[in-house]
């Protein structure tokens, strides 16, 4: 009787580990390694809201300088920290015209971000203007005003002057 | 000798029944069916803002060569692993495979499947085969401007289940 049961048993216990054989799920693989290299990459958008001639054409502007609001919209990308430097490509104004003056220098333009009071004054040497991290165009403090100030006041004589201001962004 | 045979019999069944339980390991894979993944050229370089702003694909990247004589088959991917030299680690859900063919044909999808790090089903036959060839695109991004440069690699498991 006790042989009996225990032959049942072992009867059952085979089947349930049949049972388990048949239920395995099978399995195989294989692995892929995909790389991704990803460089520095910066962009910048500078737009003119004005022109970019300015005319002097009242004794306050002379006296008290001529600001333009918003005269730049600075947006830029990057996938690194930025800064962002303002210059100008040449020490002097060229200048055309009888009485103009051939001595007016680029400090005689200033430079601040909108809403900000802090005024760079152009120079060669090119300064930090503003920073921030990276980002698209839509991240805050990417994208941005730029006032410009020009201040030549009565010591440089009536005439065309034109010099270039060149924006340059870098990594931070 | 009643007795013997009973000891005989019980001594079988405790033999059958010790050998049953290698016959799981012993069928876990089946000889015939396999998968073979290859990767060619599974390496992007982003270098300008078009890249890092749409979609990079590696078309016709990786095959999958599938054998499944003894019963259907699923097939799944999910990215195992993952490494970079940046701080600022890729996610997964950045990469997707998408069929490009299938030979010899059969009823497959062809939609562009995301990757995760757990599996997602590739695809699924309704009856075992001989050899299915599964060349797919391998997809990334838009990476966009939050990741820092540097080198970001994913090994991507590719598993093949039968029921």
């Amino acid at each position: 009787m006790r042989h009996s049961r225990t032959f049942i048993l072992l009867i059952i216990l085979s089947v349930c580990s049949a049972g388990e054989g048949v239920r395995a799920q099978f399995s195989y693989n294989g692995t892929v390694t995909a790389t991704a290299v990803i460089q520095s990459v910066m962009v910048l958008s500078v737009t003119n809201n004005s022109s970019t001639t300015v005319t002097f054409s009242s004794p306050a502007q002379y006296a008290s300088a001529y600001k333009i609001a918003n005269f730049n919209t600075i947006a830029l990308k990057s996938n690194v920290n930025w800064s962002l430097s303002i210059s100008a490509a040449t020490s002097f104004f060229s200048n055309s015209g009888v009485y103009s003056s051939s001595n007016m220098p680029a400090s005689v333009l200033r430079y601040n971000i909108n809403g900000k009071s802090t005024l760079v004054t152009l120079s060669t040497t090119a300064q930090q203007l503003a920073s921030g991290n990276n980002g698209d165009a839509t991240r805050s403090g990417n994208t941005f005003n730029v006032d410009l100030t020009a201040n030549p006041g009565y010591n440089y004589g009536p005439g065309i002057y034109t010099i270039s201001t060149i924006y340059t962004l870098s990594a931070n | 000798m009643q007795n013997t045979i009973k000891k005989n019999k019980i001594r079988s069944l405790i033999l059958v029944w010790a050998f049953s339980f290698f016959l799981p390991a012993a069928h876990a894979q089946s000889k015939n069916d396999r998968i073979q993944v290859t990767g060619t050229a599974t390496n992007y370089t982003l270098t300008t803002a078009a890249m890092l702003e749409a979609v990079q694909t590696l078309s016709n990247s990786i095959t999958l060569d599938v054998v499944a004589k003894d019963n259907r088959c699923s097939i799944y991917a999910m990215v195992s692993g993952s490494s970079t030299t940046s701080s600022t680690p890729m996610p997964a859900s950045l990469l997707a495979l998408q069929l490009s063919s299938i030979s010899p044909p059969l009823p497959a999808n062809f939609s562009t499947i995301q990757l995760s790090q757990t599996n997602q089903l590739l695809f699924q036959s309704s009856a075992s085969f001989n050899h299915e060839s599964l060349v797919y695109n391998l997809l990334l991004g838009p990476v966009g401007y939050n990741f820092n440069p540097g080198t970001y690699s994913f090994t991507i498991l590719f598993t093949m289940t039968q029921p």
